[in-house]
């Protein structure tokens, strides 16, 4: 054989030569284009803020002259006013007539006022709340070296799989959206009152039957179309309760409001088949959708998209192409809506990435290509103690309203039609006596969060401020087993019953992490100190629903979380929960009932709160659960970004500014 | 050849479908079963929400019926040969199936001596000038009023059962749910003097009634839309062979952990895994051959045992542990100044406005898209390719080694064949053939993705999708995931033995 390079070899190079080029300047055109499209894009993006501050600007002169046609009105009426009294030649006014023209004219400026701001009012003396004009708590605008512009990556566990609002069910895709749809009213972050955000006023039904509120002048989506009373209809009617679409977690709970009537162009009525305490929230927070732009879409494209995201919020998805949606795999990228009615955030972009990793988090995050990351307990502590680690970002640990507690339930009633010993309460207070929860703090969580309390816990308002966690006290829990009869009868060092039954249950835990199962040797260690044989029984994580539904344990661990600064207890607590399988799993019924009709009932805030502190002391003297742990948000920072305050509702994106 | 070739490929019909059918069982019959991941966030529901949100999930993958008949409907949907009706397809690609039916409302025969029938509806027959877009507004008008009358009937017959399940259990009546937790009804019925008693009977007869009355709506709405669907309001899909029996695209399904098409997830997920593949074998096997062509050349040598003993001691590192290393220490600034390989994901953020190549300008020079993408994925691939290098160069070595020793080899010495080109063009040729079978075999691996090192650097990749199918318990995406994968293996076996034959004339298939 022979390698003699031939014709046919050198054809062959010049054609995979040629190939070779031709594929290069494709690549190099290609990339002119984009530059291109780059450039098209930005000039589009600054096209848009001019459009949206000349818009603004007409609205102010708009404003301005309206309020100068009232002022003339005003003046005009008062001058009428003058020349009837003239005509009428009343020069010598008695100080009772006086008076009376006083009372007149006062009487007649509430009903101009009735008419010129609040004759959308349900006549009768229901009062109306007016909300103030939507603003930062901290303003980023007035802090010192505030800049506009920059991107706030914050870092997701996992990758939410879907965004389009409603549909997306998992907490990332709820944190996306809270920043792109804006609700009726939302909890003021730092007070946490019920606080208007597209609603300017509202009127509500003291006997708790219907409300009435009026949406705020100037309020548009991020298309720049004006949200109206039809918008929240539809929002309601045709969207949540629609059939065709997947939105059934929100319908299947918003069962109490009957209809949403549209009474004006800007005015809503809720009208509820129950009076219910938690009617104003359910009414006032879930997102206003765009009509016009949902409408559009078949049912199957919206159930079937990814990031149909539209809303009135302050930042937007820039690309709301439906055969080109945004895929999970890729960061969500929400850009500021330059069109925002509102106070306009100061970062030009929010990014959303997820990394499942918790190193490859933390990594990112030491890079500084990640703004935010929730950090473990573990890595919180040993991480934030580091050498100049506080110069380089914020650690913030602090307990807020969406905060939940861990627990161990115990079983109260039967397991399989027989009594477990903790349906007697001396036995569930000597459970909660021989464990240490502080310790378990201290030791399993790095001292990272409070002893949970009970149901609900500081800073709710909703928790008795009288009640504190019971104390570690393993001699009480003796003599408290004594009493229920459980004693060491036959010096084996385990405790027996009158009948002879040894003292030993089941825990019951999920599967995962090294913190659980600390937990549980520790409870086997200190149920083993006083003489209770604890058996640990390890389940996967999707059997949970099937043990509570079947009541199939003696004693299991598990958190709950929290959304709102008061949760209604009636679906773990009441004992109604206990039949039909519903979520009282422990079918405790010590008269709880009484307290948790009540606060549903109850529509006046402070009695309500005063009802719940009852219901608080009687499950804390039950200890139907031994609350362990309340766990706070962690969060890592990058201190390139300013004005992060952490407040009582959680944190405030809109208000970072980013200035390194 | 070619009837070997048919045959193995009509016998790889019923092997896929007993494995799907395996593994779907295995899983169906798992504590929890299909669809438990669902329920699973429902947590501080109020009961009434709980039951009619799982009604609603239920009623939509039909998942209240009997995991072999839910394997069977899928098989019907990826089945080529469809039955019955033609779909419709929507001018989004959306298949439109015929309207489901309605189940009978449990217990009427408590409140009705006969089920009401619907009443018939004159068939629809579309004007001269009725256009595609009016057609398919009459569709989607009662498409929705359809669904909306369906509705009512499902949160009927949840509120019914929750109604129902309070007053067994006041009643402590045994055996009245299912293993899911589901009301017997049949055990209610012959109960029935029992439940008459308890104070709930008047709650659970205006329900009974009620349901009825949304029965009959329901019906009569089904007869409607089925009257718009035989109009052909929008294109028919599939091909028709005889009545009744068409051909049409398989339908992968609708993954209800992700409620969205398989098909797209895959398409997806595939490529980025397809990706790491392709660049990573490659760097496998132009390491591993010829490193293992010299230590069989210098058999016994330093070379042979310094690679010999690296490539053992690699392969048994474990790779989640590496993975981790590799992000700790290649990837975080905390340790070497030059760690700042990326941790996770395949772009970096800015790389959205690269251009393609890398380039200079005006803000100075940018890698471009190309080399962002590399330079993220250097740390998985090298993950994915340190421990392939052990078995390749054995097995490489191995097979030369035996070679060596052949008769034909020592006649070629004893000729006096230059040494060059015993080794390459005698004794390397006929060692390729165990390592082309190794390569068929590698497909399936590629396609299934590497579990371990897509969760590390959290790549969305067919691993993940995979593993999340099976933790989830999502049925079509599980199924379809296993019927891919079972199918490329059996296609890779298939593959294996043509590329045999075609290699060695000693094997024929006859």
């Amino acid at each position: 054989m022979q390698n003699k390079f031939g014709l046919k070899d050198f054809v062959l190079m010049v054609l995979v030569a040629v190939v070779g080029v031709i594929a290069f300047m494709s690549m190099k055109q290609n990339d002119r284009l984009w530059a291109k499209t780059q450039d098209l894009i930005s000039t589009v993006g600054t096209v848009e803020q001019q459009a949206a501050k000349l818009e603004r600007n007409l609205q102010n002169t708009q404003a301005s002259t309206d309020e100068m046609l009232s002022k003339a009105d005003e003046i005009g009426a008062k001058v009428q006013n003058l020349d009837d009294l003239l005509s009428s030649g009343a020069f010598t006014v008695n100080t009772s007539n006086n008076a009376n023209s006083n009372r007149n004219t006062g009487s007649q400026s509430t009903q101009s006022e009735n008419t010129g701001r609040g004759s959308w009012a349900r006549p009768g003396n229901v009062p109306i709340e007016w909300q103030p004009k939507l603003d930062f708590a901290n303003s980023p605008y007035e802090m010192e070296g505030y800049k506009l512009g920059g991107e706030f990556t914050e870092i997701f566990e996992a990758q939410p799989s879907k965004l389009t609002p409603v549909l997306a069910e998992d907490v990332y895709g709820r944190r996306v959206d809270d920043q792109i749809c804006e609700t009726l009213a939302a909890f003021d972050p730092v007070t946490l009152e019920v606080s208007g955000v597209l609603a300017e006023a509202w009127q509500y039904d003291p006997n708790g039957y219907w409300l009435r509120v009026k949406l705020r002048d100037n309020i548009n989506f991020s298309d720049g179309v004006e949200v109206t009373a039809e918008d929240v209809r539809w929002s309601f009617h045709d969207y949540i309760n629609n059939p065709e679409l997947e939105t059934e977690s929100l319908r299947s709970i918003m069962t109490s409001i009957e209809e949403v009537n549209v009474i004006s162009e800007k005015v809503v009525e809720f009208i509820f088949n129950e009076a219910d305490a938690y009617n104003l929230q359910s009414a006032m927070m879930f997102y206003i959708l765009p009509k016009h732009f949902y409408s559009e879409l078949t049912p199957a494209q919206i159930n079937q998209s990814t990031a149909l995201a539209m809303g009135s919020g302050p930042f937007k998805i820039a690309n709301l192409d439906v055969d080109n949606q945004w895929a999970p795999g890729e960061d969500v990228v929400l850009v500021r809506n330059e069109q925002y009615w509102g106070p306009k955030p100061a970062l030009a972009s929010l990014r959303f990435k997820a990394i499942t990793e918790d190193i490859a988090r933390l990594a990112e995050f030491r890079n500084s290509t990640a703004s935010m990351i929730r950090p473990s307990s573990p890595q919180f502590s040993k991480v934030s103690r580091e050498q100049g680690w506080d110069n380089f970002a914020y650690s913030n640990n602090w307990i807020n309203i969406r905060s939940g507690y861990s627990f161990i339930a115990w079983q109260c009633g039967p397991r399989n039609g027989k009594l477990t010993p903790f349906h007697d309460k001396r036995v569930r207070q000597a459970m909660t006596l021989i464990i240490d929860r502080q310790l378990i703090i201290d030791d399993i969580y790095e001292g990272i969060g409070n002893v949970a309390v009970g149901p609900n816990n500081p800073p709710s308002p909703a928790a008795n401020p009288e009640i504190d966690p019971w104390p570690y006290d393993p001699e009480r829990a003796v003599k408290l087993l004594e009493e229920a009869g459980w004693v060491d009868r036959d010096d084996d060092g385990i405790l027996e019953n009158e009948r002879g039954d040894e003292f030993s249950f089941e825990f019951t835990r999920a599967t995962g992490g090294q913190t659980i199962e600390r937990l549980q040797k520790y409870l086997v260690d200190q149920c083993a100190s006083v003489g209770i044989r604890c058996n640990p029984r390890i389940v996967d994580w999707s059997l949970y629903d099937q043990i509570m539904k079947n009541r199939d344990f003696d004693a299991i661990t598990l958190g709950w979380s929290a959304t709102a600064p008061e949760s209604d207890p009636k679906q773990i607590w009441h004992s109604e929960s206990i039949q039909n399988q519903g979520h009282n799993f422990i079918q405790w019924d010590a008269g709880q009932d009484v307290y948790i009709d009540k606060i549903k009932a109850t529509l006046d805030y402070e009695e309500r709160m005063n009802v719940f502190h009852q219901f608080h002391a009687l499950v804390n003297e039950e200890q139907p659960y031994t609350f362990i742990r309340v766990s706070p948000w962690l969060r890592f920072i990058n201190k390139d970004f300013q004005n992060v305050e952490t407040y009582p509702k959680g944190l405030e994106q809109r208000e970072f500014f980013y200035a390194p | 050849m070619g009837v070997y070739i048919l045959r193995r490929l009509l016998l790889m019909i019923p092997t896929l479908l007993g494995i799907t059918f395996l593994v779907f069982m295995l899983i169906a019959l798992s504590p929890g079963g299909i669809g438990a991941s669902l329920n699973v966030g429902s947590g501080q529901m109020e009961q009434t929400s709980r039951a009619i949100k799982e009604a609603y999930l239920e009623d939509r993958y039909g998942l209240d019926a009997p995991a072999s008949v839910q394997y069977v409907r899928w098989l019907g949907r990826i089945s080529p040969i469809k039955l019955g009706k033609r779909d419709l397809l929507d001018p989004t690609g959306e298949y439109i199936r015929s309207p489901k039916e309605v189940k009978e409302p449990p217990l009427w025969e408590w409140y009705v001596t006969d089920l009401p029938i619907p009443e018939p509806t004159d068939p629809i027959e579309w004007d001269y000038d009725a256009t595609e877009d009016s057609k398919s507004r009459v569709y989607r008008r009662q498409s929705n009023v359809y669904s909306q009358s369906r509705a009512k009937l499902i949160t009927g017959r949840a509120q019914l059962d929750t109604e129902l399940g309070k007053a067994i259990g006041e009643l402590e009546i045994k055996n009245a749910f299912n293993s899911k937790g589901k009301v017997k009804h049949d055990v209610v019925d012959s109960n029935r003097e029992q439940i008459e008693s308890s104070p709930r009977i008047a709650e659970i007869n205006r329900l009974g009634n009620d349901l009825i009355g949304y029965y009959q709506e329901a019906i009569n709405e089904r007869e409607n839309l089925i009257a718009v669907f035989d109009a052909v309001p929008y294109p028919q899909a599939g091909v028709p062979v005889v009545p009744g029996l068409y051909l049409s695209k398989p339908d992968l399904g609708r993954s209800f952990s992700k409620s969205r098409p398989v098909s797209e997830l895959i398409a997806e997920a595939l490529p980025i895994t397809i990706l790491l593949n392709l660049i990573a074998i490659p760097i496998i096997y132009f390491i591993a051959i010829p490193s293992g062509m010299l230590a069989a050349v210098r058999s016994g040598g330093i070379f042979d045992r310094i690679s010999g003993s690296m490539y053992i001691a690699l392969w048994s590192f474990p790779i989640p542990l590496a993975g981790v290393l590799m992000i700790g220490y290649l990837a975080s600034t905390n340790y070497f100044d030059f760690g700042v390989f990326p941790a996770s994901g395949l772009h970096s953020a800015a790389s959205e406005d690269y251009t393609y190549l890398p380039s200079q300008s005006a803000t100075g020079w940018q890698p471009g898209y190309l080399l962002d993408m590399l330079f993220h994925i250097v740390l998985p691939v090298s993950c994915l390719v340190y421990g392939g290098f052990a078995v390749l160069s054995k097995q490489t070595r191995a097979a030369m080694l035996d070679n060596f020793n052949m008769d034909y080899v020592r006649t070629a010495k004893a000729k006096g064949v230059a040494y060059k080109d015993i080794v390459f063009r005698h004794v390397f040729r006929n060692s390729l053939l165990p390592l082309i079978t190794m390569f068929v075999s590698i497909f399936p691996a590629m396609l299934a993705g590497s579990v371990v090192i897509e969760k590390i650097f959290t790549i969305p990749g067919m691993g993940q999708l995979t593993l999340n199918s099976i933790y989830l318990k999502d049925r079509e995406l599980l199924l379809a995931n296993t019927m891919m994968i079972a199918a490329v293996n059996l296609l890779a076996l298939l593959l294996a033995d043509i590329l045999y034959s075609m290699a060695d004339p000693r094997i024929s298939y006859k």
